[in-house]
């Protein structure tokens, strides 16, 4: 499986011949054909469950945010636990502390090494220049390392050449309110650059005992990204800074702030292969009210060299260090000792696609060696076995070795913060490690009609548990055990070329349960809330009179434990274009539904209201 | 602080229901839903036709090879009358010429109607205004340069210009770009407007 991915069809649907013949020819030369690139793979050939939520996506289903543009993608379990924070996961063990899923923003991974997950409140992109964001679901080690043991959310934005010009945007609605604009211009003979800034507030949400949850915020954010020739052949900075601040009912306020820059370096060798170096520095302040803070500085290199095609070999090999620097301030209550940590983690990995026959046969073999300060050197095999029977067809099986390394959260997190302590760390605490069976298949039998369906079944060993020791203290340790089936599925048929219908949904059965001897008094409820299905339809239709209609009804079945009742909420957006350079819309949330929860403890848990927004946008 | 809350909630004791499939009227929906999904997917491979998998960049060369059309002037005796159609003829790719045939449908330029002719081997081009030639056709085009007949010639292959054609695709970063030869078009009586060669990838003098 190769990084970079596209989604030819996706691009059929707002690209129809009728269309194209509207656009100028600068616009016909802007349009990403990818599909020809020789580094990067059809959406059907890539041998992973892989949905692509485009651009065009994000814009028609009205997201104002990243994690409600993630609601597309079928294969996720999106649950917004109140005005700021949310729980997201693939293939279950969601949870607000979730940390099987791998998150990348173009290339920087934005997960914390303090719990192993990402603190959704902090993560964001202009969204009218994302390009595309791809949702792996299964594990994508080999490649990504650990933590990428359930899915892998890579967010792209587009090349700077690609956002030219002035966008600007204000919205305003019942939960919430923002702003935003980007300019890019063209920089020296081959580059190009664009700015942009964004600011946004959120309402707060109301429990269901009729209480406030006083949990509103709002957050500012502003970046850059210059790119200098090509993609295959250039060279990249990017940067965001942003600063943001959280209600909370009782205690004093939470502030989050950071920034990051990036620098990426591709080259197109002689002879066929393909080099890219990336590098970049993320610092994080995250300071809790009457809590404890954090403050996180990481730096991070990568490299990654495709050889040219040797026969039937098809190389790629590279590695990686990463460094953190975090300073926790602890409290009384809870504290992570020691206090300062400086960690530093080092990976090589290499991958052959083996052409058993021609294209039509391929075997992928791969392997990570990752070094992480906890547990030392752990490898990361798999391989993958793709059939191409006919060019719109695609028969896949994989099996993997997927791995949660420890996180500071899993070894060093004490409470109280001075002996005798409750909570003592985890001083045994080793790897999470999930063996993972797939199979699939994809198919586009008309350039109107593409599907996917994946069935997997992991097998997990040493998951997280909770261990008395029998003199009142406890520990973290590794005694839970358990398997997880089930289908993933979706498809998009284009039934006019106004008109398409798409669906999708998964099916979970977990079964988790203690080794002998655990006392774990918790039981397995702490490693997740899942549905046991969920599905989504979604209509996106054109009008007559510049105008788009799109409906989205997504139904999540009931979590168990705490329960939360099954809910469907309907989406809907009304877009008003008249002019290319001018676009109103009405976005319509939770339609038929006063409010419902979607995660937490039954009372106090927050409720999502029915939402209305309209949004005015303009290009210059 | 959700990191906290979780935390906090560990340390409680609490038993946990046994895990039990559950049944309900939304059940049987998102069931019916993935029934659906899946007989789709039978019914559709059983129609399965072979399409070609680039199809967006055959798309996009079709609507430039449209869209030329109005930045180029041909010499007054290709256009007998006023309403004398631009006829964009394809020799040698045929799903360049379906999607043409698509994009032109119920367009006009500059005033005038539009047709696509596909032009099989040894077919007289008389008429013809802008020929696309795909790569099993490329020997026609020493024969048209020869010629010098006012047609404007496209070609997608590395050696389009050096071949002869006028225009020439080329897929550079995922994205279709053209190179224009000026010195062709001048052979072919053809003039080429600013607008074109400005958006141009290179420009042969």
């Amino acid at each position: 499986m190769i990084v970079a991915l596209s989604a030819p069809e996706a691009y059929a649907a707002e690209s129809s011949p009728e269309n194209l013949a509207d656009l100028s020819l600068e616009e016909l030369g802007n349009i990403d054909v990818m599909s020809v690139s020789k580094k990067s793979e059809r959406l059907l050939d890539a041998p992973a469950s892989i949905f692509v939520i485009t651009a065009e996506d994000i814009r028609r289903s009205g997201a104002t945010s990243l994690p409600e543009a993630l609601r597309i993608a079928p294969n996720l379990e999106v649950n917004r636990v109140n005005s700021s924070s949310y729980a997201i996961s693939a293939r279950g063990f969601n949870n607000s502390i979730g940390n099987k899923l791998l998150v990348l923003i173009d290339g920087r991974a934005v997960y914390t090494p303090l719990f192993s997950g990402v603190f959704w409140d902090t993560p964001d992109v202009f969204l009218q220049d994302v390009e595309r964001i791809e949702v792996i679901s299964g594990p994508g080690a080999t490649l990504w390392g650990t933590n990428a043991v359930n899915g892998v959310i890579n967010v792209i934005t587009r090349r700077a050449a690609d956002t030219q010009g002035a966008t600007a945007f204000v919205g305003s609605g019942n939960l919430e309110g923002g702003f935003g604009a980007r300019y890019g211009a063209r920089l020296g003979t081959d580059g190009s650059f664009r700015i942009y800034g964004k600011s946004f507030d959120r309402g707060d949400t109301t429990r269901e005992n009729g209480t406030t949850a006083g949990d509103s915020w709002s957050k500012g954010q502003v970046g850059f990204r210059a790119d200098w020739g090509a993609a295959a052949n250039g060279f990249t900075l990017q940067g965001d800074t942003y600063t943001g601040t959280l209600d909370q009912p009782i205690a004093a306020d939470t502030n989050i702030s950071g920034g990051n820059l990036l620098a990426r370096w591709d080259r197109d060798l002689p002879g066929g292969g393909h080099f890219q170096l990336q590098g970049y520095f993320d610092n994080t302040v995250r300071e809790i009210g009457g809590s404890i803070a954090e403050h996180l500085n990481i730096a991070d290199v990568q490299f990654q060299h495709s050889l040219q095609q040797m026969g039937r070999h098809a190389i790629i090999w590279g590695g990686g260090y990463r460094a953190a620097r975090d300073r926790i301030d602890n409290t009384a209550v809870i504290a992570f000792l020691p206090a300062d940590s400086n960690l530093d983690w080092v990976d090589l990995f290499a991958q052959d696609e083996i052409a058993l026959i021609g294209d039509k046969l391929k075997l992928t073999g791969g392997a990570k060696i990752e070094r992480n300060p906890y547990t030392g050197v752990e490898f990361l095999p798999s391989v993958r076995l793709a059939w191409k029977p006919t060019p719109q067809q695609l028969v896949w099986s994989a099996y993997s070795r997927a791995l949660r390394t420890p996180s500071r959260l899993d070894r060093e997190l004490f409470s109280p913060a001075n002996p005798p302590f409750v909570l003592a760390g985890g001083p045994d605490f080793r790897s999470e490690v999930a063996d993972v069976y797939e199979l699939g298949y994809k198919a586009q039998p008309t350039s109107r009609i593409s599907y996917s369906v994946t069935v997997f079944h992991h097998i997990y060993d040493h998951l997280r548990s909770f261990e008395p020791t029998g003199t009142g203290t406890f520990v973290l340790s590794n005694k839970m055990e358990g398997t997880e089936t089930g289908i993933e599925a979706w498809g998009t048929v284009q039934m006019t070329p106004g008109w398409r219908l798409s669906a999708g949904g998964f099916m979970l059965h977990q079964e988790l349960r203690l080794k002998p001897g655990s006392t774990d008094p918790t039981g397995v409820s702490a490693a997740g809330n899942d549905p046991d299905y969920q599905w989504i339809l979604r209509s996106s239709l054109d009008l007559p009179g510049h105008t788009t209609l799109d409906v989205s009804i997504r139904h999540v079945a009931e979590l168990p434990n705490p329960v939360v009742p099954a809910y469907t909420a309907t989406d809907m957006r009304l877009g008003w274009q008249p002019r290319r350079d001018f676009e109103l819309s009405l976005i319509l949330q939770n339609l038929f539904d006063p409010e419902h929860p979607e995660f937490g403890t039954p009372g106090t848990r927050s409720e999502l209201d029915r939402g209305v927004y309209a949004q005015i946008l303009w290009r210059f | 602080m959700a990191l906290l809350i979780d935390v906090a909630r560990n340390s409680s004791i609490r038993r946990v229901a046994p895990r039990a499939f559950r049944t309900s009227t939304w059940n049987l929906i998102g069931g019916a839903a993935l029934l659906l999904l899946g007989v789709l997917c039978i019914v559709t491979s059983a129609v399965a036709v072979d399409e070609s998998p680039q199809v967006l960049e055959q798309r996009v060369k079709a609507a430039f090879l449209f869209k030329f059309g109005g930045y180029v002037e041909w010499p007054d005796s290709a256009f007998p009358s006023k309403d004398t159609p631009l006829v964009i003829g394809v020799a040698g790719a045929d799903v360049l010429a379906e999607e043409l045939s698509q994009v032109v449908a119920g367009r006009t330029m500059n005033g005038r109607p539009v047709s696509v002719r596909r032009v099989r081997g040894g077919e007289p081009l008389s008429s013809v205004h802008v020929l696309f030639v795909g790569r099993p056709e490329m020997g026609r085009l020493t024969d048209l340069a020869a010629q010098a007949r006012p047609i404007l010639t496209v070609t997608d292959t590395e050696k389009g210009l050096a071949l002869g054609s006028i225009i020439n695709f080329v897929v550079a970063d995922n994205r279709v770009r053209f190179e224009v030869s000026l010195d062709a078009a001048k052979r072919s009586g053809l003039r080429i407007g600013a607008p074109l060669l400005s958006v141009a990838m290179r420009v042969q003098e």
